[in-house]
């Protein structure tokens, strides 16, 4: 009874992205020797592991009708406090940490839903303070990048044979987790409901904020993962490494067919677009683009993206900020 | 979900007075921070040295707060300063003589940057949020490889003196030329057609074009003020800042739409005013102040901001009384 929300549309959309993304990878893989070499395809799929799995995290706020901003704050946090306490995986500190990084990424979850929801201030201005908040905390933790995540750790985490790697195999339980979450429970049902309208979706009986507030915790706890990979793959900590990623994360899911008035997206939609973002640096890296133009290619690229996507499914309707 | 065209609500307008008038309490308290801290500091000369810091934030605010009236969202504003600081300052070569030209280039500029966001938003359909983030992207690039990294040029006196001086030794040029912008669009915005026709198309696009409101030029105009808008910003940032920067115009997006939704604007559109976003620009830059003069570390700055920001809307929120949705 629960699964029978209506989600072939964006399905459909879904499928194109994953043929631009079939398309860029396999001119590449034409195109270009280095390109092919394992090596690269591995590192392609490990760099944008990061992002994909913090991008789900903001697809799941965006359907519920909110935004995170605060998800970039929360990976820079997330690297300090593993850099800080990590340092040697002997010490029961390191265990600290470990449950400090979970604890505090479900406080900054709740406590965005909770000024979202109770405190009627719109989720842009909840997480934008979220986000000066955290940048100043992890900025008292580590001035600049520093500290030391151990090597026992970073090894588990970023081990790989070829094509496979541990990275990959944490995203594919982040989405395996969260698409049980958002097609199978009740709650899930209920994300998609506050988005599409919250009042109706409140007189047929759902908790809107409780719902709401899942959603931002859900969100800052893929960032506090997203943040472990990235500390791990550096071993150490930046307090600025996750600036970046509040705006790519809703780009990402946007890619995928989410609509940033909520309502509407798709996990695999949201993964694809995280993977496309992620091809298009390490595409013009191997090309050897100027690092410079790489910004100018990168912003029309993503144009000529959605342009493809735009024209493919019919969009109809407004499209808003 | 019904909105309704505002300018005929009074209700509503009444709440958005009430929401101007809680933000003027919170001014006044942070004065009274600043009496207490510096005691003898709060003078009219201070209050206009930092509406003169604020005067390009409040440029930019005027034309986020068009934008998200309308319905839109513009990210790329911060890159346009930096943009038009890095080619105003390095055409003006320090000589007066080149002031008007780079003036009008950097203003062209604005034109062609709203423009392309107004295609891509409105013709390509694509969400004013990717939008204006792809153009924001796009103009890092073109600073970035313009200069190679490392900007040169200096600022025509005659910018500098608009910077920094005052009329008459009171007032500042650049407030003068904020309060006169913010003077221009409100009349445009609340005494025009063109301005109830904005309020219409934020409020609902579909009803605004059934009412034979062409929604989409409506629009389109918006994202062309806010990026022109923008350029001046630029220009007066340059001229207090008297030398070129690459990280001059990074503080601005997320502070202008800050300043917008303090002021009481809704950020789904069709909600609003001008005054608010204007004193929330002016907000947020004696809070910087104040903050400064705490002398606290980044650290706290950052923590303090992001608190009072949050503070300050969700006061303002349990003073608008029962949520719509």
């Amino acid at each position: 009874m629960i699964k029978q929300i209506q989600i072939s549309p964006p399905l459909k959309k879904v499928l194109v992205i994953y043929g631009l993304l079939a398309t860029i990878f396999v001119s590449m893989m034409v195109f270009s020797a280095d390109y092919r070499s394992i090596q690269n395809v591995g590192n392609v799929l490990v760099q944008s592991v990061p992002l994909a799995i913090v991008s789900m995290g903001q697809m799941i706020v965006l359907i519920g009708g909110g935004i995170d901003m605060s998800v970039g704050a929360m990976i820079s946090l997330t690297s300090c406090i593993a850099a800080r306490t990590m340092s040697s995986v002997a010490s029961p500190v390191a265990a600290i940490g470990a449950v400090l990084i979970i604890t505090v990424s479900v406080c900054v979850g709740v406590m965005n839903g909770i000024g979202t929801n109770y405190g009627r201030v719109p989720a842009m201005i909840t997480t934008l303070s979220m986000m000066m908040v955290l940048n100043g905390i992890s900025l008292a933790l580590l001035p600049g990048p520093g500290g030391r995540v151990d090597r026992a750790i970073a090894g588990v985490i970023m081990a790989r044979s070829g094509l496979l790697s541990v990275a990959l195999l944490i995203l594919l339980l982040v989405f395996i987790l969260l698409r049980h979450f958002l097609y199978h429970t009740r709650s899930g049902v209920h994300v998609y409901a506050i988005g599409k309208n919250r009042s109706i979706a409140a007189s047929m009986g759902v908790r809107i904020n409780r719902v709401s507030i899942l959603t931002f915790v859900i969100a800052a706890m893929t960032a506090a993962v997203s943040g472990m990979l990235l500390a791990s793959r550096m071993r150490i900590g930046d307090p600025t490494i996750g600036a970046s990623f509040g705006l790519d994360s809703i780009t990402a899911a946007a890619i995928g067919g989410t609509a940033l008035t909520g309502g509407v997206g798709l996990l695999s939609g949201t993964v694809a677009g995280a993977f496309l973002i992620g091809m298009l640096s390490n595409m013009m890296n191997i090309l050897g683009v100027n690092h410079f133009y790489q910004y100018v290619l990168k912003g029309l690229l993503l144009v000529v993206a959605m342009v493809f996507y735009s024209l493919s499914g019919k969009m109809g309707g407004k499209h808003r900020g | 979900m019904a909105k309704r065209v505002t300018l005929s609500s009074s209700a509503e307008f009444a709440q958005t007075r009430r929401q101007s008038i809680f933000l003027l309490l919170a001014v006044f308290m942070l004065f009274l921070v600043q009496g207490i801290v510096r005691p003898g500091s709060v003078t009219f000369n201070q209050t206009m040295n930092i509406t003169r810091q604020a005067s390009a934030l409040g440029v930019v605010v005027l034309g986020q707060a068009l934008v998200i009236l309308a319905g839109g969202i513009d990210l790329s504003v911060g890159s346009m300063v930096t943009l038009t600081n890095v080619f105003a300052v390095s055409m003006m070569k320090g000589q007066d003589s080149n002031f008007l030209t780079a003036a009008l280039i950097c203003v062209g500029l604005g034109v062609v940057v709203g423009t392309f966001n107004a295609l891509g938003v409105i013709k390509l359909g694509i969400a004013p949020f990717i939008m204006s983030l792809c153009s924001m992207s796009i103009m890092e690039g073109v600073y970035l490889v313009y200069t190679g990294g490392s900007p040169s040029g200096r600022v025509s006196p005659l910018l500098k003196t608009i910077g920094n001086e005052s009329f008459l030794g009171k007032v500042p040029y650049s407030t003068i030329i904020w309060v006169a912008l913010a003077v221009l669009i409100w009349y445009v915005l609340m005494k025009t057609s063109y301005g109830r026709k904005v309020f219409a198309v934020g409020s609902n696009p579909t009803a605004a074009r059934l009412c034979g409101i062409r929604s989409d030029a409506v629009s389109f105009s918006t994202y062309v003020i806010c990026s022109v808008l923008a350029a001046v910003a630029g220009l007066l940032a340059s001229g207090y800042v008297g030398t070129t920067s690459l990280s001059i115009g990074s503080d601005y997006m997320t502070n202008s739409l800050a300043a917008v939704l303090i002021g009481g604007n809704a950020i789904e559109g069709g909600k609003g005013g001008i005054w608010g976003g204007v004193l929330g620009a002016f907000f947020i830059m004696l809070l910087f102040a104040v903050l400064t003069m705490l002398s606290i570390g980044q650290v706290g700055k950052l923590i303090t901001q992001g608190l009072i920001i949050f503070v300050v809307v969700a006061l303002q929120g349990q003073f608008k009384g029962g949520r719509k949705e």
